[in-house]
């Protein structure tokens, strides 16, 4: 849940990156890190296990600046994707403002996406969220994949992708590449800005 | 495409796998490719390629294994749990965001940390039963029932709780102890002092705020003796409670330790549950066993939510049990 001090003027958002194990969560978070060093007030903080997964979460703080009268601070988190973690899901999906929903773009893991999507779905109802109100962007990572030169790894087309996850949502949506960095920025932007606007109807933060 | 082709673009994809930390994308990849070569290429041609692809899949078994034994969760450094503890922590009120921050850290597996923490809190009477709670289900998480057992022992021997508190965490202990199987017996918490008792008494008695019923809890039976019961099925608590004015609820009995039974309280009994608090008296109750049904009274000694596992959402109730 954000935090708005009136007097100082600060909102601080907490935006969570949620999808299936191995989607590319931590590698967006990696991204923006080593991009956006004028932005990143801290350390990212990542707790993982053998083969680099996210064992609790990722976590790594913001501050965009003065935005309408207002210090705006953000954190970024993200969740572990292996299905045996939805305790540790749900803990951090506790008072998220906006989510970024990274889903994989291997043929392979279509089942994968759908059923993190719909665990996100059960844990925002349980967290006392609705994921057709909540800020939400999709991120369909790994699509560099699909520009190596004798490529034979079935990649999903973006409709097929968007039939899958957003035909109901229909919320924004970004081809990716975590790796490069292709399309990460944008997702970020975009899922700040519904952020800040839905905030402004909650706070009315901005001057 | 032909069967080269196949099996060159097979092995590209269970590689990319593999270095995508797909591990069982990939196990499974060359498990078709394997099926693949058996059944297009001849054998005398296949053999030292069957051979490359089976390394790669012990290789892959290897590194699966690895990964399910690093699923352990490690202690983090006292700077991470701090993060933990201030982020995942959302009272407002100082001593609720303390027991809080405690509990976010057994939920993030950092069990000698919480159990630090949980004993500080033992120096605040709001929160001492809750802490030391707190402190036997972390031991049973993490070292094992037996530390727990050490802990409840070496807690009656300083005997910082008051003997309500003591026989609570006594009946909470025993119920870990069977919801594990474990048949390890504990030690009754012996009856305080006469003198203790009569302060405790006093003290009860000056305070104008409660009722009799509720101070009663505070209270072990005069003669320090417990009764003995049969053992008991279900209890009927007969109250007024709206339209079941004078009516008889029977609840089934989830466990018992000698004379104090442990209820589940279904939540659809919402005017039931309205009724109970800690510390009420119920003069007009029946116990229930195979062979015989008792009158008599109890005392509620806890009454709380239930916050996890199946029953969740439903309450548990502890009554201490007296017969007529």
């Amino acid at each position: 849940m954000a935090v708005f001090n009136l007097k100082s003027r600060e909102i601080e958002c907490k935006i969570v990156f949620y999808g299936p194990g191995r989607s590319g969560k931590t590698t967006n978070l990696e991204y923006i890190f080593r991009t956006y060093k004028k932005q990143v007030s801290d350390q990212m903080v990542t707790i993982d296990t053998e083969g680099d997964r996210t064992l609790f979460f990722d976590f790594l703080p913001m501050g965009l600046g003065k935005i309408k009268g207002c210090d705006v601070k953000v954190q970024l988190y993200t969740v572990p994707g292996q299905v045996q973690y939805t305790s540790t899901r749900k803990l951090v999906l506790k008072g998220a403002d906006g989510i970024v929903f990274v889903a994989d773009s291997f043929s392979i893991r279509r089942e994968k996406n759908m059923l993190s999507l719909k665990d996100l779905d059960q844990n925002l109802k349980e967290c006392g969220l609705n994921i057709f109100r909540i800020p939400l962007v999709l991120q369909y990572n790994k699509r560099d994949i699909a520009d190596i030169p004798g490529n034979t790894i079935p990649i999903m087309p973006v409709e097929e992708m968007q039939n899958d996850l957003n035909r109901q949502l229909k919320v924004p949506y970004f081809p990716a590449s975590a790796l490069s960095g292709q399309g990460v920025g944008a997702t970020l932007k975009e899922c700040l800005k519904l952020t800040l606007v839905h905030l402004q109807k909650e706070f009315n933060w901005a001057q | 495409m032909g069967i080269k082709e196949q099996i060159k673009s097979a092995l590209q994809e269970a590689e990319i796998y593999r270095a995508q930390g797909l591990l069982n994308e990939a196990m499974l990849t060359y498990k078709n490719l394997i099926e693949l070569i058996n059944n297009n290429v001849k054998p005398e041609n296949s053999q030292q390629l069957l051979e490359g692809i089976n390394n790669k899949v012990e290789t892959l078994k290897k590194a699966i294994s690895k990964y399910k034994e690093s699923e352990q969760i490690p202690q983090l450094s006292a700077e991470i749990q701090n993060l933990i503890k201030e982020k995942f922590t959302f009272s407002t009120d100082k001593e609720s965001a303390t027991l809080e921050g405690a509990i976010i850290l057994t939920k993030f597996g950092q069990f000698e940390r919480a159990i630090k923490e949980f004993n500080k809190l033992l120096n605040i009477d709001s929160l001492r039963l809750v802490a030391a709670k707190n402190i036997l289900r972390c031991y049973f998480a993490s070292s094992g029932a037996d530390n727990a057992v050490s802990q409840y022992e070496e807690w009656l021997k300083l005997g910082i709780f008051s003997a309500a508190q003591e026989e609570k965490i006594n009946f909470f202990l025993g119920n870990l102890l069977k919801e594990k199987g474990i048949g390890k017996k504990i030690v009754a918490p012996e009856m305080k002092k006469h003198a203790d008792q009569q302060i405790l008494i006093d003290k009860i008695a000056s305070d104008k705020r409660k009722t009799p019923s509720e101070s009663l809890s505070h209270i072990s039976k005069p003669d320090n003796k417990r009764e003995e019961f049969l053992d008991i099925t279900s209890v009927g608590i007969i109250m007024d409670i709206g339209q079941k004015k004078e009516s008889e609820v029977v609840l089934d009995v989830a466990f018992q330790s000698e004379d104090m039974v442990s209820l589940i309280i279904p939540d659809r009994e919402k005017a039931l549950i309205e009724k109970f608090k800690t510390g009420l008296k119920l003069n007009n109750i029946n116990f229930y066993s195979p062979i015989a049904i008792l009158n008599g009274s109890g005392i509620v000694l806890a009454f709380s939510k239930i916050d996890s596992g199946p029953k969740k959402g439903n309450y548990s109730l502890d009554l201490r049990m007296f017969t007529n």
